[in-house]
């Protein structure tokens, strides 16, 4: 047979014939024959007999088959166990003579030999996938790597595949469109098992594959869709060749998608050219089809169809379907239908699909660009509502279909802020769409990312009509998520806090609004939870923008913090550090020099304080930062104190720094002094000279004048006692500034506490130390040993004269005097000493120390500290000579020695002055009689 | 029921088929020899549903029983193989009726193809008995009707696109059944016609037609030697003449050659040119043959000259830029040598001298054309 086979050139027609009856033999199976010499004849008879190569091919199936089967068997036995298997060499043998020959075939004669082999090859090869595809060494078919890795290996398969392969090389130039189609006609027939070789095959010729495959599809789908009328029946239809070229896509995607992209944009390119009135129609359902099967080609068509719509395209298409549109509307409804189902399920770019409809819908004028025309406008506003609906059924109904995902609205989330920003910008038809999208996307993805979109329009509005649909949001959203106002909230407060990122008045302004808003229109009819109830909540948050630079901020948080009403019991820790806030910000606002804006600032402070002021708790430290802050180096300047320079301090650091021993090495040589220890060596510099003159404090004394007014007014405002929590407080504004500083005389109700708080407090902030600090008033003698501390304490009242204003102020409450006795006392020594030895004749020459006196007097008498003719004393000082005065003060002291201040006001009360302690007054007035004749009577009334 | 379909239905493929084509050579033999005259049409007739159901495998109407599958490839190839020994072993006498009882009446599909394949197979195995069939089966049913010019459509391709190397048996066809190749040629220059280069014939088949004409001048001449047996026959003379004379100036004219792909060996120009002008004058010597034969049969009427005349000379108003003047005067002259030796050897008769004066206005002026003319001019040379 051998040689037969060699003879082939010049076969003889006998020898034809004895080959046909030999194949024909092993065929039936009559008398048994090898595997390897029946094939050899069959490969003989292929290539002599033309007739006998149908019969041919058909044997090399079962050779294959057979092949295969013995290959998986043998992964099965896993090589093991039978390790040398001699039938498997040489059928190995069998299958490379065999497409040895098909090689030889197709390379002779492409034209004539490659189809017939190529769909012989590809039948064979979806048979045999199809076949073992249950087999148990066969991956399945949703692994398409390891299925390819499998049959790769496969040696009869393999040899298929590059018989396969080599038919394609060959067809490819000449006749595409028949490879494809029976590529395409087998992959719908053994679909998913023939999906490996569709992936091979794709993978070798991506360029031909994927444009012809497409081709292929759009020539199905105009073929199958032109007539038919309706949708469902023809989508039905067109199915499986569909499903085949989305599956040979989806298996390019991953190495080719740059080609699959070229392929399918060049299809619609060529559809808005063509002449074809069916394709026209059918390329963009075609492509939409598509990718509504699958997800990798939606992402491509939304990506970059997106991008090739402009305008004049789109007007273009619209041309283009007028008549689609009006012959076959049931079909264009479908077509919507489907529009809106895919919108649905992108995932990626969708944010550019959203703009995309929406400038379309309503675009911008500009000149120069063509804008969509009315058709395609109205297409798009369309679309978009049914899409909104689509979108409001699929979030509402979400747990109850069971569908769980909705990729547009997944895929927005990202997005959200920037639509949201769209959203502001936008009004109209627009804005009400965006408005429910943004409901369904935030609804969608819960309370987190909806509280995103709603703290973003806070923090980003700038007019009403923007903030407004913060209400129309959450409207929608409090539907399923009741508690997003109170993430908001929570979003909104964790804004604040440092660092701040973003401008926060805006922010603060906005919830300003909202919160007026809500107090205004209590009784609404649409029921809602307030941003009111949340904000108690969380006013805490807002204390660290007290301290913000801007004083704006500042003022709007205290508005705010005044809505939401610091009357509700706090924490210590909270109601510290917003007092401090308070304080701080009350300080701040003194600084403004704009007396308008100062008032206002200052208005809100006290609001907030009297609000403050209603834990007695709060009310100390209030009380106790205030009048800390008066003798504070920073913010006393306020209040008239000399703004104490550096100076001193910085002069002695400019001295030049001198070296004892250069001083000493030049002692000797100026002067010759007599020798003394002192004159022996230099013992240094002591002092820096003269002291420099302290600067002015810088604020006018208006300023000064309205600071010291207002400070009072706070200073009222917070000691007050509040009895009833209801406290009129616009009354007390009004109040402010009408009232004289001097015709301050209302009288303070005060709680005992805080008197003594007050008291104490003065004391500790105005003298050295606690020693003296008893309420007992000494011996006169011993005013010479606390002459420092009397001068101390004199010197800070003359730094800070707004101390003065203080005790006058809590004067007329004995309690709080009487913790202040050790000030007094200090203070009247200093004046005793003062007037001593003062060379001037009149006490008068001495305003500062005249006045002092007289409003210390006054002080004391107001707190009933002081009886009846002895606190009048003061109406003598402008008229008195300077010992005179001394003698005064001295009669007072020793009124006060026997009569030490007392808690107890009913005490005070009850005491009398005796003529001892008025002789020296009687002695003054009598011998000054002339000038003094008017007083007499109110001193001495016998 | 007869009692052979009865055995038949019982069996399986290759048992079936081989019995019914012994139980269909049996019917001829006997018939011819010495049946029961009143008997023979009842055998006759179960011989046609026996071929029916078991050679071409056709279930007839309302049957439910016996085999109705189809065949696969290999099983196709054997029942050819068995046709092929059962007619070859046949007495000639009744090879055609077995024949015409399997492949003959109505044309259908099922059985040209498998007839196709039979005659495929008949020509590698060089089957002088089926290609005879074949021929007489071809000629009933006219070379130029569309059945007969697909299987010889699907042979071409079998032997000259397919497998082109594999023609051994191709070239000793003549040889084998002069008959078949005769009508052969016939179908292929209908098929062919070589009047566009698209329409043009494998050059490798006009190789092997070449050799044939020029191995055998008696060849062209074999169907109508059949004029005794049937009433119409066709000779293949016709198409040979358009090809060497259209084709000469196809080729001539055709600058790209791989402009048809198809026609890729056409670019070796000069060996169509020689094979061509062999094929000349073949058909001449077969001419010589034909009337050394004395059949008598007017192969021409001369329309068929005035048809290719206008062909002629339209190709070469076409193409005057790419042809010059003395070649197309060479096929003017090729043209006018096969008409007069047609007129000569009786081939073509003219009734009148009209219409060989329209051929000479028609093509430009020759010298050979005029004095084939000249008789029917007489007139004029008398003037002159």
């Amino acid at each position: 047979m051998a040689a037969a086979i060699e003879s082939t050139g010049r076969s003889s027609s006998e020898n034809i014939l004895t080959e046909v009856r030999k194949f024909l033999r092993g065929a039936s199976n009559e008398r048994p024959m090898g595997r390897e010499s029946h094939t050899k004849s069959a490969l003989y008879l292929l290539q002599t007999l033309p007739t006998a190569r149908f019969a041919v091919l058909e044997h090399l199936c079962s050779v294959f088959d057979e092949a295969v089967s013995e290959h998986l068997m043998q992964l099965m036995l896993n090589n093991s166990e039978n390790p040398v298997d001699e039938n498997r060499g040489h059928l190995d043998g069998v299958i490379q003579d065999a497409c040895g020959v098909l090689f030889n075939f197709i390379k002779t004669g492409p034209q004539a030999w490659a189809p017939i082999i190529s769909s012989w090859s590809l039948e064979l090869l979806g048979q045999i996938s199809q076949k073992y595809a249950s087999h148990r060494v066969v991956p399945h078919a949703n692994s398409l790597n390891e299925l390819l890795q499998l049959w790769m290996t496969c040696t009869p398969t393999k040899s298929l595949m590059e018989v396969a392969t080599e038919c394609f090389a060959a067809m490819i130039q000449g006749a595409p469109d028949t490879c494809v189609d029976a590529l395409l006609e087998a992959s719908v027939k053994y679909s998913p098992h023939f999906d490996w070789v569709v992936a091979h095959i794709g993978s070798c010729f991506p360029d031909t594959i994927i444009t012809r495959v497409l081709m292929c599809g759009l020539k199905d789908f105009c073929h199958n869709g032109g007539r038919s009328a309706d949708m469902e029946m023809m989508s039905e239809e067109r199915i499986p060749k569909m499903a085949s070229v989305v599956g040979i896509l989806g298996h390019l995607a991953s190495k080719h998608s740059q080609e699959i992209r070229q392929a399918l944009m060049k299809l619609f390119e060529d559809s808005l050219n063509t002449n074809s009135d069916t394709l026209k129609v059918t390329t963009v359902p075609f492509l939409l089809q598509l990718a509504s099967m699958s997800p990798m080609l939606l992402q491509i068509l939304t990506t970059d169809l997106i991008q090739a719509l402009t305008p004049s395209v789109l007007n273009k298409l619209s041309s283009q379907f007028a008549n689609w549109k009006g012959s076959s509307s049931h079909e264009y409804e479908s077509f919507l239908t489907l529009v809106i189902h895919l919108i649905t399920m992108i995932d990626v770019g969708s944010y550019q699909v959203l703009q995309f409809f929406l400038n379309m819908a309503e675009p911008r004028e500009k000149p120069g660009v063509e804008a969509p025309n009315t058709e395609v406008q109205q297409t798009c506003a369309v679309l978009l509502n049914r899409l909104v609906t689509e979108l409001q059924r699929a979030v509402f109904h979400r747990h109850r279909d069971g569908k769980s995902d909705v990729p547009l609205l997944a895929s927005l989330t990202p997005q959200a802020i920037l639509i949201t920003e769209m959203l502001l910008n936008s009004q109209g038809q627009k804005a009400e769409c965006l408005v429910k999208l943004l409901s369904f996307v935030g609804l969608y993805n819960g309370e987190d990312c909806t509280a995103e979109i709603l703290a973003y329009i806070i923090t980003e509005s700038k007019e009403w009509h923007q903030l407004k649909r913060f209400l129309e949001l959450q409207l929608v959203k409090e539907v399923r998520l009741g508690d997003i106002l109170g993430r908001t909230t929570c979003k909104l407060m964790a804004y604040l806090q440092p660092p701040i990122v973003y401008c926060p008045q805006r922010l603060l302004k906005n919830v300003l609004i909202l919160l007026q808003r809500e107090s205004k229109t209590e009784n609404n009819s649409v029921i809602r939870s307030t941003l009111l109830f949340y904000m108690r909540e969380n006013w805490e948050s807002l204390i660290p923008l007290l301290s913000h630079t801007d004083l704006t901020v500042t003022m709007t948080t205290l508005k705010i913090l005044e809505i939401v009403c610091l009357t509700r019991p706090m924490s210590s820790v909270s109601a510290i550090r917003v007092s401090s806030a308070l304080i701080i910000v009350f300080f701040k606002s003194l600084e403004l020099t704009d007396p308008h804006e100062a008032q206002l600032s200052v208005r809100v402070c006290k609001q907030c304080l009297h609000q403050l002021c209603h834990h007695s708790f709060t009310q100390c430290i209030l009380l106790r930062f205030l009048l800390e802050g008066l003798t504070n180096r920073d913010t006393s300047f306020l209040f008239g104190a000399k703004r104490r320079t550096s100076d001193q301090t910085q002069h002695r650091d400019q001295h030049p720094k001198v070296s004892l021993l250069e001083e000493n090495s030049k002692l000797g040589t100026t002067l010759t002094l007599p020798r003394s220890q002192s004159s022996v060596f230099h013992a240094g510099i002591i002092g820096s000279g003269l002291r420099s003159r302290s600067s002015g404090t810088g604020l006018l004394q208006e300023h000064v004048k309205r600071n010291k007014r207002c400070l009072l007014d706070i200073l009222h405002t917070c000691s007050r006692q509040n009895f009833h929590h209801n406290v009129d407080v616009a009354m007390e504004t009004d109040a402010v500034h009408s009232v004289p500083l001097r015709a301050k005389v209302r009288p303070l109700t005060l709680s005992g506490d805080l008197c003594r708080m007050i008291g104490s407090l003065v004391t500790e902030l105005t003298t050295p130390d606690v020693l003296y600090n008893n309420r007992f008033w000494p011996e006169e003698d011993s005013l010479r040993f606390t002459v420092e501390r009397d001068l101390y304490v004199w010197k800070v009242f003359e730094e800070n004269p707004v101390l003065w204003d203080v005790i006058e102020l809590f004067s007329g409450n004995s309690l709080a005097m009487c913790r202040c006795s050790p000030v007094l006392k200090s203070l009247v020594a200093a004046l005793m000493n003062h007037f001593e030895c003062s060379r001037l004749p009149h006490a008068n020459d001495t305003p500062k120390q005249n006045e002092s006196a007289c409003r210390l007097i006054h002080c004391l008498s107001r707190s009933l500290l002081l009886p009846d003719p002895l606190k009048y004393v003061s109406e003598l000082f402008a008229l008195v000579t300077s010992y005179e005065a001394y003698l005064i003060l001295l009669a007072v002291w020793k009124y006060m020695k026997e009569n030490p201040p007392t808690e107890d006001p009913e005490e005070a009360k009850r005491r009398v002055c005796e003529t001892r302690h008025t002789d020296v007054v009687r002695a003054i007035l009598h011998s000054n009689i002339d000038k003094m004749g008017h007083l007499f009577f109110r001193f001495f009334k016998e | 029921m007869s009692k052979i379909l009865k055995r038949l239905s019982v069996l399986e493929f290759p048992e079936s088929s081989r019995i019914a084509l012994q139980y269909l050579t049996s019917c001829f033999t006997s018939s011819s020899g010495g049946a029961i005259p009143g008997l023979g049409g009842g055998a006759e007739n179960f011989a046609v549903e026996v071929s029916q159901d078991y050679v071409l495998f056709k279930s007839a109407t309302g049957r439910t029983r016996g085999p109705q599958k189809k065949l696969n490839a290999i099983q196709e190839l054997q029942l050819l193989e068995m046709v092929c020994s059962c007619l070859q072993g046949a007495p000639q006498s009744s090879r055609f009726s077995i024949f015409s009882v399997i492949f003959g009446g109505s044309i259908e599909v099922a059985k040209t193809t498998l007839l196709t394949k039979l005659v495929s197979m008949a020509l590698s195995i060089g089957s002088g008995a089926v290609l005879d069939c074949a021929a007489l089966w071809m000629q009933e049913q006219g070379c130029h009707s569309s059945t007969v010019c697909d299987l010889v459509q699907r042979l071409v391709e079998d032997y000259c696109l397919l497998f082109p190397e594999i023609s051994n048996t191709f070239q000793t066809l003549p040889s084998v059944s002069p008959l078949f190749t005769c009508n052969f040629i016939t179908a292929v220059a209908t098929i062919y016609p070589f009047h566009e280069i698209s329409r043009a014939p494998p050059a490798i088949l006009l190789d092997y037609i070449t050799s044939w004409v020029s191995g055998d001048p008696c060849l062209c001449s074999e169907s109508v030697r059949l004029v005794r047996i049937q009433a119409s026959f066709s000779c293949p003379f016709f198409g040979l003449v358009q090809w060497c004379t259209l084709g000469q100036i196809l080729c001539t004219t055709q600058c790209e050659p791989d402009l048809q792909s198809n026609n890729k060996l056409h670019s070796d120009k000069t060996k169509t040119f020689s094979l061509l002008s062999k094929l000349h004058f073949s058909i001449l010597q077969s001419f010589q043959a034909y009337k050394s034969m004395e059949l008598n049969q007017e192969l021409f009427h001369m329309s068929h000259f005035l048809s290719i005349a206008r062909e002629l000379v339209r190709l070469y108003q076409l193409n005057k830029d790419k042809i010059q003047e003395e070649e197309f005067q060479t096929l003017v002259d090729r043209l006018g040598q096969i008409i007069q030796v047609a007129i000569v050897t009786g081939g073509l008769k003219l009734s009148s001298g009209k219409e060989i004066l329209t051929l000479c206005e028609i093509l430009p002026q020759n010298r050979l054309l005029q004095i084939i003319a000249r008789p029917w001019t007489t007139q004029p040379m008398d003037t002159s």
